[in-house]
């Protein structure tokens, strides 16, 4: 059994519990069961990953994957309706950014910049882990991930911060 | 500034104000999260036992979790039968492909000699010819050294009789009759030839 104690895995849950959520919602709606096997799978592991997060993100990868491909199989278009109305941020009120207006331009990213943007803002995984998590480069993870943050920022009407000129420091 | 932060630093603002956004852990129970992990340690713990040095602390305390022998045995069974018959197949690979070629062992037999067929009494001991004309030769040559009974009734007699006329057709046959009746001359076939006979004693 892996060295992870009860008081890791309560760590793990509360820091990148609902990042993880929120990475596997971008295949499959039943996206707390895979976040869930995920860690009990993480409990069973002979030997502790070396970097327990990254491989909590390939995990829940490959499960959301499959839960995908399951219902896919099933077509409930009701489940569809539920994952669309469940939120995917909690709402706060030191939120700079209405949480629906970013979960509903979110959602309309390709996946792959959806992924890139999830694993790198919340997830705090590098390019070079996300290009392995992915199966890509890391080049074409950065690509991912600045195509979908200039997509967001149009999206959501943030603005760019003004350049500092180099003249007029 | 690593070159990273500055290609992405014009969308620091965005990446900032998402950053911001806490994703929602949805109906993630962490009370049976917890549950099913400690159901998943403890049954890792007793599929796998961990070698506790015995003269480590925790020794006994871990001794707690270690399998009864006899389903350590039972764990260690397919492992071992597997390993076992893996080696005995690549034994058996090895014997065939290093199997050196028949020898050929080039030797002479002797066959005995084909039984001779012997005709007649054992008292004459008579080695019948193999073929029809030695046999008959041999019938010529010998048929007054034959005895007197085996010459009207026995079977070499008529074996050689049967070859004669196979090879030289009936009148051989009778011929050889006529032959061998006058070396019996107290024996007659009409009374022309017995008066004759008569006459002439007297």
């Amino acid at each position: 059994m892996s060295d992870v104690g009860p008081q890791q895995l309560a760590r793990l849950l509360d820091e990148h519990g609902g990042a993880l959520v929120l990475y596997a919602r971008q295949w499959c709606s039943s996206a707390e069961d895979v976040v869930q096997d995920a860690l009990v799978q993480l409990v069973r592991q002979e030997r502790t990953p070396e970097r327990i997060v990254a491989w909590l993100y390939r995990v829940v990868r490959n499960g959301a994957i499959s839960a995908a491909r399951a219902e896919q199989r099933r077509r409930h278009h009701e489940t569809d309706a539920a994952a669309r109305e469940t939120p995917w941020f909690t709402m706060s009120d030191g939120d700079r950014l209405d949480a629906e207006a970013a979960q509903a331009a979110l959602a309309q990213l390709p996946l792959e910049q959806r992924e890139t943007i999830v694993a790198r803002l919340w997830g705090g995984l590098t390019f070079d882990e996300i290009a392995e998590l992915t199966g890509s480069s890391s080049s074409s993870a950065h690509r991912w991930y600045e195509a979908g943050l200039v997509a967001l920022r149009q999206r959501l009407g943030v603005e760019c911060p003004k350049k500092k000129s180099k003249l007029a420091t | 500034m690593s070159q990273e932060e500055i290609e992405t630093g014009d969308l620091n603002a965005i990446a900032a104000a998402l950053s911001s956004l806490s994703p929602s852990t949805g109906r993630l129970d962490r009370d049976r999260l917890m549950f099913l992990a400690g159901e998943a340690a403890a049954r890792s713990n007793l599929a796998m036992p961990r070698l506790v040095p015995l003269h480590s602390a925790a020794s006994n305390s871990a001794m707690a979790h270690e399998l009864p022998p006899r389903m350590a045995a039972r764990r260690w069974a397919w492992p071992v039968a597997f390993w076992t018959m893996s080696a005995v197949a690549a034994t058996l690979l090895v014997v065939l492909v290093a199997r050196p070629e028949p020898r050929v062992i080039e030797r002479i037999v002797r066959l005995p000699a084909e039984p001779q067929v012997v005709v007649g009494t054992p008292a004459g001991a008579v080695v019948a010819p193999t073929n029809a004309s030695e046999r008959l030769e041999e019938a010529e040559r010998g048929g007054a050294e034959r005895p007197a009974h085996d010459r009207r009734t026995g079977d070499g007699d008529y074996l050689s009789l049967r070859d004669r006329v196979l090879a030289r057709g009936i009148d051989s046959w009778t011929s050889g009759r006529s032959a061998s009746n006058a070396a019996l001359p107290e024996k007659t076939h009409n009374h022309r030839e017995l008066l004759e006979s008569v006459l002439e004693s007297l």
